[in-house]
């Protein structure tokens, strides 16, 4: 895959307030042991990009962050909140973290203003009317306005995991997860929902990313974590992930990714 | 070379008609009816079957039927006798209603539509408001229509209301110790809008023992401002003023106030008249006085934000307290311009609501078309949300709740129908304390309800797993809670999903409605069997089983219809 699209963007300046802590985090599936030892800290405004071959834990990982999976061991605490089984504390961590999936996840009875307006409605409080004025925002900075009234199922691939990030977005989220968010998209499509990506980072949001694009990679992230049989194996910026990869095991799967 | 034939450069096609056999009249009867040699024969043999049955049917229901006429004599030609359900017409829709009654089946009637009609009108933005009123207010009313009130409930009526809406008052109270609603201002609402309507009865019962029965009717007055226009002025000032921030952050206090003040305007009928049900009671007067402090010292417990007005609120309830003491004391010399003599005017209230203005009609007499929807329509309404419940519990992680779910459901959907009903008529009372009764109708209702919501359970069930964990995940991540992730995300795409399913339980249940002949009540089908024995009227059975299936399928079809209609308008191309 291309290396090196673009020049990499300035580095914002990485505050020292910690958002998310991962302290000796464990996860079984049954008797699988899925994530093992992670040590993770995350500070505002970082952009951490987590790569590594499929099965290797990193889509678990960033959905322990808002308790979609839960942990058995350790402890993960975002913006001062430990997530245990309090519910009042996982709604709490999920209103501040956005997420964006691989598949969309956009609700199909809905149209794409009510699926942008219906948590700051219900869950910020937000008048109607402000919720709406709110969306079509977030809708006009990712550059599809004009499918407000649209329902999901008549937009495409692309638009729907920008309207995917519009929803998120909406809620004012202090940390965003993407979840593989161009996996489940034709190749002529990734483009555009990148761009949006791009953008957001370079506002300076703080976002931890699951993926395969090495260029995105390069371009935003202030660290690259590779991770493989639920273990973080390195971790490291860009430039030397990319160019000084330590490991053999990084080195082979760079070298299997960035082939052809 | 034809335009049929051309070939055209590359990217250059135009889209060309079709051919003219596939399209028009030709095209569809070659499609549909003479595709092939065997559909040829099918449709031919198909054809002649219509001609052997349609003509007879129609000549029978139609050309040879009697149409006039009153007996039975009137009925010599050779087709249907519709004089027969001419004459027994008003049996087979109401029963044994009484005739002169007629007028609150068609009143409840005529406001159900008159109700329903805006929420097919898309423009109309009050829908849910108008919901609510269906679902609890209108029960309340086709209630009182239908069968009035027997002289027992009515002597008992203000002791009930102040029970239920004790016991309405103290469940809400605790919700949010329970941890449930922790949106306090969402729990006054709706002790409000409890209260308001029982208020309003109580209200109206007064004035109309006033207004009929000569008690005094400047009481009267009071006593509707005092339990229509306080409770609403508490509501408007509460709900939409400043003081919503203050009744949030006090809502127990106010939980107690709003008690207090419902106790007063319901015991107000008792106090206003305190001679007329022989004696007052005894503990009316201390708790009289207790109840009144308590309202009175209730706003000063509030603790306001700085800054809020709050002479209204502490002005409205020691105003009502001065009221209240006046209607009891009677007004002083001073006021008492027409010279009124208080008491002597009062008249036995209970006496004279008794005898009041809707008598009661027992459900024994509720009949024929009339009792088959009251049936149907309880039990569709009561059995989706109770379905909905149960499903959820069903899929619960709690094992306690799962469990129990399953085995209500499994349970319900293992008896049979006609089992339930007989059980609740027969079996059910012998296991009553004695003395304790319940009506018959109300027996048979709860079963249809509980047997119709196992089935609907699993019809949304069904619902649910065809909804993708994806959604589940998408909406809890944006912070949702576990009601508003189901009410707003996955419910709305399960439910409509099933709604063949849900319209078919509705359906199963409008005609099972018919067991209920099983233990004595005549429902349409019934009332047509009833009226076929008759001796004046044998010979006439088929004329009244075709009549009822013709009904029956009218309000069957058109439900399936509308199910059609509403999957079409939720469709979003998905």
């Amino acid at each position: 895959m291309e290396k090196d699209v673009r020049k990499p963007t300035k580095r914002m300046t990485v505050s020292t307030e910690v958002m998310i802590q991962m302290v000796d985090v464990h996860k079984w599936y049954g008797s699988f042991h899925v994530l093992k030892d992670i040590n993770l800290t995350m500070h505002k405004g970082e952009r951490i990009v987590i790569c590594g071959p499929s099965g290797s834990g990193k889509s678990t990982l960033i959905r322990c962050i808002n308790r979609l999976e839960e942990h058995q061991r350790g402890q993960i605490i975002v913006e001062g909140t430990e997530l245990t089984g309090d519910l009042k504390h996982v709604e709490q961590v999920r209103r501040e973290v956005g997420m964006v999936f691989q598949h969309f996840n956009l609700f199909p009875h809905l149209s794409v203003l009510e699926n942008l307006s219906l948590a700051p409605i219900w869950v910020r409080k937000m008048p109607r009317k402000e919720a709406e004025e709110n969306a079509m925002k977030y809708l006009t900075r990712v550059k599809i306005p004009e499918q407000a009234n649209k329902y999901p199922g008549q937009l495409s691939g692309g638009q729907q995991q920008r309207v995917a990030i519009a929803r998120s977005l909406c809620m004012n989220p202090k940390v965003m997860l993407f979840d593989e968010p161009t996996s489940a998209l034709d190749p002529e499509m990734i483009r555009e929902v990148l761009d949006v990506m791009v953008e957001l980072a370079e506002s300076g949001m703080s976002m931890i990313c699951v993926t395969h694009e090495m260029g995105f990679a390069n371009t935003v992230a202030n660290r690259v974590i590779f991770m493989d049989e639920g273990q973080i194996i390195e971790e490291n910026n860009p430039q030397e992930f990319f160019n000084n990869p330590q490991s053999d095991r990084t080195k082979l799967f760079l070298s299997q990714i960035l082939s052809h | 070379m034809t335009e049929q034939t051309r070939h055209y450069e590359p990217g250059k096609h135009p889209d060309l008609p079709p051919p003219l056999t596939e399209v028009g009249v030709i095209g569809w009867l070659r499609t549909n009816l003479f595709s092939s040699w065997s559909n040829t024969i099918l449709t031919l043999v198909g054809l002649y079957i219509t001609y052997l049955l349609v003509p007879p049917v129609i000549k029978w229901v139609f050309i040879d039927a009697d149409w006039v006429g009153t007996t039975r004599e009137d009925c010599s030609r050779e087709g249907a006798c519709w004089v027969f359900i001419k004459v027994w017409f008003k049996q087979l829709m109401f029963g044994r209603y009484p005739l002169e009654e007629l007028w609150r089946i068609y009143t409840a009637g005529a406001l159900l539509v008159a109700a329903m009609i805006p929420l097919f009108i898309p423009q109309f933005r009050w829908k849910h408001w108008l919901a609510l009123f269906l679902l609890i207010i209108y029960p309340i009313i086709a209630t009182y229509l239908f069968s009035g009130f027997s002289a027992d409930a009515v002597a008992a009526w203000p002791y009930r209301l102040m029970q239920y809406s004790a016991l309405a008052l103290g469940i809400l109270a605790l919700l949010p110790l329970l941890g449930v609603w922790r949106e306090r201002s969402a729990i006054v609402a709706i002790v409000l809008l409890v209260l308001v309507p029982l208020w309003g009865l109580s209200a109206s019962s007064t004035w109309t023992a006033g207004l009929l029965y000569g008690a005094p009717t400047w009481a009267a007055v009071i006593g509707v401002i005092l339990a229509i226009g306080a409770p609403l002025v508490l509501v408007a000032g509460l709900m939409f003023s400043q003081w919503r921030n203050v009744i949030a952050e006090n809502y127990w206090k106010f939980a107690i106030t709003a008690a207090v003040v419902a106790f007063i305007g319901f015991m107000f009928p008792l106090w206003a008249w305190p001679d007329t049900a022989g004696s007052s009671p005894p503990w009316s007067i201390p708790l009289t006085a207790a109840a009144l402090a308590l309202a009175a010292v209730c706003p000063w417990g509030y603790d306001r934000p700085s800054g809020q007005p709050a002479w209204l609120a502490r002005l409205l309830l020691p105003a009502y307290v001065v009221i209240a003491y006046l209607v009891l004391t009677g007004p002083p010399d001073f006021l008492n311009f027409g010279g009124l003599d208080w008491t002597a005017n009062a008249k036995p209230l209970f006496a004279a609501i008794k005898d009041g203005p809707l008598p009661e009609v027992e459900t024994p007499l509720w009949g024929g078309l009339f009792l088959t929807l009251v049936i149907a329509l309880v039990g569709i309404v009561a059995s989706l949300p109770i379905g909905i419940v149960l499903a959820l519990g069903r899929r619960s992680n709690m094992p306690i709740i799962r469990a129990a779910c399953v085995g209500f459901i499994e349970f319900w959907r293992g008896v049979p129908l006609i089992t339930v009903l007989f059980m609740s008529s027969v079996m059910f009372p012998l296991f009553m304390p004695e003395g304790m009764t319940f009506d018959k109708l109300l027996r048979a209702l709860i079963g249809v309800m509980l047997f119709s919501a196992a089935y609907m359970a699993e019809v949304v069930r069904g619902g649910l797993q065809a909804i993708p964990k994806g959604q589940f995940e998408a909406a809890g991540a944006l912070g949702l809670s576990y009601p508003k992730v189901m009410s707003f995300v996955i419910m709305p795409q399960a439910l409509k999903i099933v709604i063949p399913g849900i319209v078919n339980t509705f359906i199963g249940l409008f005609k099972d409605t018919t067991l209920v002949l099983i233990i004595g009540l005549f429902d349409f089908l019934g009332m047509a069997q009833l009226a076929a024995t008759n001796p004046d009227w044998l010979g006439f059975s088929v004329e009244g089983y075709v009549f009822t299936a013709f009904g029956f399928w009218c309000f069957c079809f058109s439900m399936s219809r509308y199910s059609q209609y509403l999957e079409r308008k939720l469709h979003t191309g998905h």
